[in-house]
């Protein structure tokens, strides 16, 4: 199992109530979790538990263990816990460390803070840097690349220390359609590779389309934990909790001509392009 | 934002030497300014030394527009500042109302606006020269705690960041209406729309900076390592020890001079 959550709650310093109350959950290797929400309901901080910036980095008051690959965190120094688990921020630009030149460099920031080798770092990162096809980028300013270029090479740096496990916390809510496609197909190959990924993401329409299960956060707690399969299948039944977002355009298609009479739902609403192929060929 | 840090890439022989080495001569410039009394050595120190090397580096161009835009109102301040509030003198040599300009007056302030001008100028060059990167991992490899290097770097770098978000903030504001052109009373009353929201964005930013490097692992007791490979060469060793041992002889020299 990559992460486990045992009856985790969590508040700030200062703060009168919990940001986290009594979080159960088991995510196994692999998997890809797709974290929803309103704002300022617990995503980040969930976030920060999972990568072990709480309680390392962020001081409160905490209740119950993260285990990653079996270890509690909170035995764990936080420098151990970023070779396990890499944390992508919201704001690609505040990622960057601010003392690199190149991409090369900035990429190799943490491993040069992990003590790796000359020869090994350049390797690492060359590799990363293929991998996630920004390798014309090697020697540009990373401060003169556009969000997008700029969230891959904070996902690069991160990757660049071998996590098994990614947590990316809104990656794409800095930027335009185009580089969010960017990512998530990014995100969807990395999975592909066998990396467990929990990603907070408001984008329903794309997240329900690639993730293993998806997490509801409201107020600190955990109100649905389903398969989007399963979401969509019994919407009825889980509407009160997504009302508020945008549904994937299938859907809300299939909704419609369900309205009008030229389609029955017989194994939910379709959610890919492929099942709606499927669901609506005469 | 264009502007990250004052470093400009280019190959020059300035560019090539060991960031220590020009740490060297920026501390044994700043030593003799202060040690060696002549009152025309900042100047023929800036005039016959400082002035060459940035056409070396092939920096002249930047060099001027920093110094004149940033250097040289500070320099005229300090020396108007001096001239008018400098306590001791004798001989006046011009006298209005309460304000007397007197000659100590204007030999003191001339001193001490061209030392300003030769530390600027010299720092300067080091920066513009130098990549932002070597320098703090010169620094780690003579025993500085990387913590301690990273904040002089990034005080460094704080410079471009802040001028290039004051920018932004200044264009948000004038969209919204606020007036800036025109006179000083002006000028200064925009400042506080402008100061404020930098100053706040500034302060919140310090968190996220700090996670971004816990992120990466900065915390981290492991010795660092570096992918920068620095050049050093042997004269370049000597040149510095040489260098130092100048700096000490003119210290020895000054406080020989002061107590006897």
């Amino acid at each position: 199992m990559a992460i486990k959550i045992k009856n985790l709650s969590y508040s700030y310093s200062g703060a009168k109530k919990e940001t986290l109350k009594n979080i159960n959950i088991d995510i196994f290797d692999g998997q890809l979790c797709g974290v929803l929400g309103r704002n300022l309901t617990g995503k980040s901080t969930l976030c920060y538990a999972l990568t072990g910036f709480i309680p390392h980095f962020f001081k409160g008051s905490i209740k119950g263990k993260v285990l990653i690959d079996n270890l509690d965190t909170a035995n764990l120094p936080l420098h151990k816990i970023v070779t396990k688990a890499g944390l992508v921020l919201q704001n690609p630009f505040n990622q960057l460390s601010g003392e690199k030149f190149t991409v090369f460099e900035e990429i190799a920031f943490g491993l040069e803070n992990l003590g790796v080798s000359r020869n090994e770092m350049i390797a690492r990162v060359e590799e990363i840097l293929k991998k996630i096809k920004i390798y014309d980028l090697k020697d540009r300013s990373p401060y003169h690349l556009s969000g997008g270029q700029q969230q891959l090479v904070s996902i690069a740096s991160v990757l660049v220390m071998k996590p098994n496990i990614l947590v990316l916390d809104e990656p794409t809510s800095q930027l335009d359609p185009i580089n969010s496609k960017l990512i998530f197909s990014l995100v969807k190959e990395l999975n592909r590779e066998g990396i467990t990924i929990i990603i907070v993401e408001h984008k329903i329409e794309e997240i329900v389309e690639f993730a293993d299960r998806i997490l509801l956060i409201e107020d600190g707690e955990i109100l649905l934990d389903e398969s989007p399969h399963e979401i969509f299948k019994s919407l009825k039944k889980y509407e009160k909790y997504i009302k508020y977002m945008k549904l994937p355009c299938y859907v809300e298609l299939a909704q419609k001509i369900e309205e009008q009479g030229l389609w029955e739902k017989t194994n939910g609403y379709p959610i890919t392009f492929d099942q709606a192929k499927k669901e609506f060929e005469v | 934002m264009k502007y990250r840090t004052f470093f400009i890439p280019k190959d020059s022989p300035i560019h090539r030497l060991n960031p220590l080495t020009k740490l060297t001569v920026l501390g044994f410039i700043i030593v003799s300014l202060y040690t060696i009394n002549w009152i025309h050595f900042p100047i023929l120190l800036f005039l016959l030394i400082i002035f060459p090397i940035a056409f070396l580096g092939r920096v002249s161009k930047e060099f001027f527009r920093i110094i004149l835009k940033v250097g040289l109102p500070l320099i005229l301040f300090v020396f108007a500042f001096q001239i008018v509030f400098y306590p001791g003198g004798e001989k006046v040599i011009w006298e209005f109302s309460v304000v007397k300009i007197k000659l100590e007056a204007i030999i003191f302030s001339y001193l001490l606006g061209s030392r300003i001008l030769v530390i600027i100028s010299s720092f300067l060059i080091f920066l513009l020269t130098t990549n932002p990167g070597h320098i703090m991992n010169s620094l780690i490899s003579i025993g500085f705690p990387p913590t301690i290097s990273y904040v002089i770097l990034s005080t460094l770098n704080i410079f471009p960041y802040i001028q290039s978000k004051a920018n932004s903030i200044l264009d948000a504001q004038k969209s919204r209406g606020l007036e800036v052109e025109g006179n000083i009373f002006i000028k200064i009353k925009s400042l506080i729309p402008l100061i404020t929201p930098l100053l706040f964005s500034s302060i919140s930013e310090v968190e996220q900076r700090a996670l971004a490097l816990e992120v990466r692992a900065f915390s981290s007791s492991n010795p660092k390592t570096s992918i920068l490979k620095i050049k050093d060469s042997l004269p370049q060793k000597i040149f510095r020890i040489i260098t130092l041992l100048l700096c000490l002889i003119l210290i020895i020299y000054k406080f020989y001079l002061v107590i006897f």
